[in-house]
């Protein structure tokens, strides 16, 4: 069983990380449109939430990428954002205020207007303090953030300063600084729109939620058995096709086995079945990267790894391809401190993740060697990830001769704020990931290694590297990019962590489905994409 | 029995169960790690969100002014909520029945096949029968529960298509493997432990005496045999009823129901002391209450057994 | 006089679970010689299976060495799962292990669990077991009420929960929680025993001829009441040795680099049903040693139990 970091919340429930991509890619949505009708079945984990403000994990945001539109969606080869629910957003000249216009005549599942309102309003729910949502720190960059979550005591306004409703279709951001990835932010499902009738009651909504997507709840959600959707009749983008789709919940092998069995139309393919499904199903499979780095994280608060040259040894000898041959198969090496669909993603830019023993000996060797055993932490509870972290710690043993050990640690302490990540007590390197909110180079920098970042849980200080970031941060979104690579190239020198491999999206199919596309730089597929073979309004799946 | 041993019975059932509730609540309590920080994976909650719902549930305080929070929740009805909102009775009771078709399920099994195995084990002792029951029943005893759950999964869902893999979608077809996966082990426990009970009473006098008399050995087994070994096997019976619940978490994890024995595996792994103490606690009540109506039963059975 | 001086009601003499309904003596029996019970072991078919198995398992945990394995932490992760041949009699695993030399290794982590969790209960069912049978009052109150409360968490939900606490451990702590969860079986046997045992003639003789509490308890007492508590210790083997197993595969039991089948299973978990032959060679092997030890316990019980013998099974 893998994890995912983000998707790490619910654990064991949501096996596989989410991330789409075509299978039969070279096809797409460019067809002739096929025709409407049908139902299939798609794995899902069990979400904690259906209210988009207020979940954060995979299996969420696959069912929000059918019952919402977002304001911008991702370009298919630059991963830049485009326009989808917003009709333009532009940015004034200081970069502090964003005019967000969104396209008229789109209604929620209830017939309910889509306007400027249901998106402030539902922006200020989110941010405030009190409501605790979990996407909460997704506001943090527009102004009057600090207001509604004050240090101590309740909140004097209710409402972000920053935001402003100039009309029914059009209003404006302001950010505290400028940030030159807003845009890419928006893509995310906490900048999504909510009806008036969420308000009157939240925990109703989040078992029925009521969304302005191309579809629509069919009935509630039936915990841990099925999320099940219908096309939204009256929606006003570009339809569905499927009429009904079931999103099945699942922990654990059984999707697998049910999907073997022919009971499941599509299924997620993780490192334990994916030699299997290459073998069996080579003609449905499909694998792509997606959005998650995988790293090994480096205590450099650490004498023993504050030289450069230790931690390039460490990277240069491990053989990624390897154990994901035998134990990681769903990933491939990472090249880049970031996964390719992202924005300012360069292949082969990291020199020093190549598998190259001698150099690695040789390095360490200048080094000066490493004294004592080394510890491997990773979390606990996940077969898979121990076995192929006895594999590398075994590589570092027999490439370096470095005396390893491994440590498992509860997956309860493991991210927790008192946990040895945290309070910087990680007794060597660990086993790390970053799933991005947004597919922007800068999303997998700054929260890592910036001095402020709020995952920079290495120690990493590098104020060259900072102040590279905070130029590019202040540039417009097009000029910042080749700014974060200067900052990029900073740390492929540095290694102040090992980059790992890239987590893949892997779908499998049966018969009874087609045109499997993947959502363009996030781990979603499109689930109004997948047409049903022979549909005509025939039942699909089930068993 | 008297009016007075019941009531003296019902009365041991509070402090079992409230010191019960204490020992899984100092449990969940002791665990290190924050469940709330997990919510957003390894990213950083908001520190006013952190806090905030750290506050709902009472996280900051000592452990007894939990436990009290917590009893006081109970005798008002209220079982607590999970940290992503939903409340444990709901889970309770929208997950109760799944369990509790497994359990009745496995426990079908285990008494008609376990018995079966031990009255023609017994009548035909010492036959190839025999044998082959004795060695039947050992390996399946022996066999571990995960390893039978996934080859009958796959071998009757996968590669035959007879029955459902997982899930609960086909109503009581779902049901069929888990309750072997789980019945089976046991029904082959109860069969041995029966065959040797029952050869223990058709040593008794009385049933030599009714063969000697011509009766029907048939009869004689039904009637007189079976019924003297009645007591220790609803009374394990009654035992195995009420450790179902433990028993159901691997066979629930294999087979995808959304019973309350998976909910319980989700509970500890997500750090959910609400959950975890809820579903504990009932499964301390089951087993408590099926214990008093096991030997209340027995009683009835055989008159000789007393109460005071 | 407070009900609990009053001789306890026959009722709470009966089995209180499975392993010990089979260990009960079934009859009113005296077992005085043992050497009685060894006459009839050594025409029992099934103790010599049983006991053939045993010693296997025993040489295998303490002896590894004389069943042609390898170095077990030979791996290379480039031999990963490799079909049996001459080299890897069961193939090799997915850390390219020769699979079989892991298997025959992971007999004596089995070992370990089944011999600590069996002997710690027996220790604490004698000490607490026999003091709350003997004494009775309100120090058969204090134990039984305690016993009850621990009784009343399935072992495995119990562990499940204290592992987490201590995030899974080596072969001893992993027993040593299951103990924590499984006392109270053989406690109350042991009680039941020595309360059956009380009454009996020569206890009363010895107490009229003046001999102390402690004294009665452990020359008279006690030596009738170790007979179904070495048949239930075979029984705890046996059932300890599968928790473990069950314990691992949720994932809160043993870690690598432990070698043990619990791991092997849940290895084997994530491969099946692709990679059958992994979840096949220890179950095989949990098969075989958990039979053994219900065969022993089987046999010592028939043995023990003149009524069973006195006929034609």
């Amino acid at each position: 069983m893998r994890g995912s970091l983000r998707v790490l919340v619910i654990g064991l429930a949501v096996t596989f990380v989410a991330a789409a991509c075509s299978s039969n890619s070279s096809g797409g949505g460019s067809e002739a449109p096929g025709q409407q009708g049908g139902t299939y079945s798609f794995y899902n984990g069990e979400p904690n939430h259906l209210i988009p403000q207020n979940d954060y994990e995979s299996a969420g945001t696959q069912a929000f990428q059918a019952l919402w539109t977002r304001l911008v969606d991702f370009d298919p080869t630059t991963y830049k954002p485009v326009p989808a629910q917003a009709d333009s957003i532009t940015q004034s000249s200081d970069g502090l205020t964003y005019d967000i216009k969104i396209k008229s005549g789109w209604t929620f599942h209830n017939g309910e207007p889509v306007t400027a309102q249901s998106y402030v309003d539902a922006w200020n729910y989110a941010a405030y303090g009190p409501n605790a949502y979990i996407l909460n720190f997704f506001f943090d960059k527009i102004e009057g953030y600090d207001a509604l979550n004050p240090s101590s005591g309740t909140p004097k306004t209710k409402e972000l300063s920053g935001l402003k409703v100039v009309s029914d279709t059009e209003f404006t951001v302001k950010l505290s600084n400028p940030f030159s990835q807003f845009e890419y932010t928006l893509g995310f499902d906490a900048f999504d729109p909510l009806p008036k009738a969420f308000y009157q009651d939240p925990k109703a909504f989040d078992e029925q939620p009521i969304g302005d997507g191309p579809y629509m709840m069919d009935g509630k959600w039936q915990h841990d058995q099925t999320i099940n959707l219908q096309r939204y009749p009256d929606y006003a983008g570009t339809p569905g096709f499927a009429d009904k789709i079931e999103l099945r919940i699942y922990q654990g092998d059984a999707a697998w086995l049910d999907f073997q069995a022919g009971n499941l139309d599509i299924t997620l393919v993780g490192s334990d079945h994916l030699n299997e499904a290459r073998k069996s199903y080579s003609d449905t499979l499909s694998e792509e990267p997606g959005a998650t780095l995988l790293y090994l994280n480096i205590p450099l608060y650490d004498p023993q790894y504050q030289n450069k040259e230790v931690r390039q040894a460490l990277s240069l000898a491990i053989d990624r391809q390897a154990v994901m041959n035998a134990i990681l198969v769903a990933e491939t090496p990472a090249d880049d401190f970031m996964p390719p669909p992202v924005t300012g993603y360069r292949q082969g830019a990291c020199q020093y993740c190549q598998f190259n023993a001698d150099l690695a000996k040789q390095k360490l060797a200048d080094a000066g060697g490493f004294n004592g055993t080394l510890t491997l932490n990773f979390y606990a509870d996940d077969t898979t990830l121990e076995q192929a972290m006895e594999a590398v710690a075994q590589q570092w043993h027999d490439n370096l001769g470095i005396t390893t050990k491994l440590n498992a640690i509860p997956q309860n302490t493991y991210f927790s704020g008192s946990g040895p990540i945290y309070t910087k007590k990680m007794t060597g390197p660990w086993w790390d990931g970053w799933t991005e909110d947004y597919p922007s180079i800068q999303d997998f920098l700054e929260p890592i290694y910036g001095a402020n970042g709020g995952y920079n849980t290495s120690g990493y200080l590098n104020k060259q590297f900072d102040s590279t970031l905070d130029t590019a941060n202040q540039q417009s979104l097009d000029e910042s990019i080749p700014t974060y690579q200067q900052a990029d190239d900073m740390i492929l020198e540095d290694m102040p962590a090992i980059p790992w491999g890239y987590l893949g999206f892997n779908t499998v199919h049966d018969d009874n489905v087609t045109n499997l596309v993947k959502v363009p730089g996030l781990d979603e597929l499109d689930l109004a994409k997948v047409q049903v073979v022979g549909a005509s309004g025939a039942s699909a799946s089930a068993s | 029995m008297s009016k007075r041993y019941l009531i003296r019975r019902l009365l041991l059932v509070v402090p079992v169960l409230l010191g019960t509730i204490l020992i899984v609540f100092a449990l969940v309590f002791l665990t290190p790690g924050d469940p709330v920080a997990r919510l957003a994976g390894n990213k950083p909650l908001a520190p006013s969100t952190y806090n905030e719902i750290r506050t709902q549930y009472h996280l900051g305080q000592p452990f007894v002014v939990q436990y009290l929070y917590y009893l006081d929740g109970l005798v008002h009805g209220d079982l607590g909520a999970t940290f992503t909102g939903r409340d444990v009775s709901s889970i309770i009771s929208e997950r109760f029945p799944v369990t509790l078709k497994l359990t009745l399920g496995a426990f079908a099994i285990e008494v008609v096949f376990g018995l079966l195995l031990a009255v023609v084990a017994a009548v035909k002792r010492r036959t190839f029968l025999d044998s082959a029951i004795l060695v039947f029943t050992l390996f399946m005893i022996t066999v571990p529960i995960l390893v039978l759950g996934f080859v009958l999964q796959y071998v009757f869902g996968v590669k035959l298509h007879w029955l459902p893999v997982a899930g609960i979608r086909d109503g009581a077809a779902s049901y069929v493997l888990p309750s072997l996966t789980l019945g089976l082990g046991l029904a082959a426990s109860l069969g041995r432990l029966a065959r040797s009970n029952v050869l223990d009473n058709m040593q008794g006098e009385h049933i030599r005496a009714a063969i000697a008399r011509g009766l029907p050995r048939r009869r004689v087994v039904g009637r007189h045999v079976l019924k003297n070994s009645l007591v220790p096997i609803v009374t394990i019976l009654g035992l195995d009823f009420a450790y179902l619940m433990g028993g159901a978490v691997i066979t629930e994890t294999i087979f995808n129901l959304p019973g309350l024995g998976n909910a319980l595996i989700t509970g500890i792994k997500t750090q959910n002391g609400p959950m975890v103490v809820g579903l504990v606690t009932l499964s301390a009540i089951i087993f408590v209450f099926t214990n008093l109506f096991v030997d209340l039963l027995c009683a009835r059975i055989d008159p000789r057994i007393s109460y005071e | 006089m407070s009900d609990d001086l009053l001789p306890p009601p026959e009722s709470e003499v009966k089995p209180r679970s499975l392993t010990e309904a089979i260990a009960m003596p079934t009859g009113g029996k005296q077992l005085t010689l043992w050497g009685d019970v060894w006459h009839k072991l050594k025409r029992d078919k099934r103790f010599y299976v049983a006991a053939f198995l045993i010693a296997i398992f025993v040489l295998m945990a303490i002896a590894p060495f004389l069943f042609f394995v390898k170095d077990p932490n030979a791996c290379a992760i480039t031999d990963s799962t490799l079909p049996m041949s001459k080299q890897h009699w069961f193939g090799t695993d997915i850390l390219g292990c020769d699979y079989y030399t892991r298997v025959i290794y992971g007999a004596r982590t089995s070992l370990e669990v089944g011999v600590i969790v069996s002997s710690l209960s027996i220790v604490i069912a004698l000490t607490f077991g026999a003091s709350a049978g003997y004494f009775g009052g309100w120090v058969d109150t204090v134990i039984s009420r305690w016993a009850d409360i621990w009784f009343s968490i399935p072992t495995i939900l119990g562990a499940l929960l204290v592992l987490t606490l201590f995030n899974g451990g080596g072969p001893v702590l992993v027993s040593l929680v299951i103990v924590m969860f499984a006392w109270p079986d053989m406690t109350r046997l042991v009680r039941s025993t020595v309360i059956s045992g009380k009454s009996r003639g020569y206890v009363r003789a010895a107490r009229t001829m003046g001999s102390r509490g402690r004294r009665i308890l452990r020359r008279h007492v006690l030596p009738n009441g170790i007979a179904p508590v070495l048949v239930f210790a075979a029984y705890v083997v046996g059932s300890s040795v599968g928790a473990e197993a069950g314990l691992t595969f949720l994932g809160v039991g043993l870690r690598l680099p432990t070698i043990s089948w619990g791991l092997q299973l849940a290895v084997a978990d994530t491969r099946f049903p692709e990679d059958a032959y992994l979840m096949f060679w220890p179950s095989l092997f949990l098969c075989l040693l958990i039979g053994a030890f219900i065969l022993l316990g089987e046999s010592l019980r028939d043995a023990m139990d003149p009524k069973l013998f006195g006929g034609d099974v």
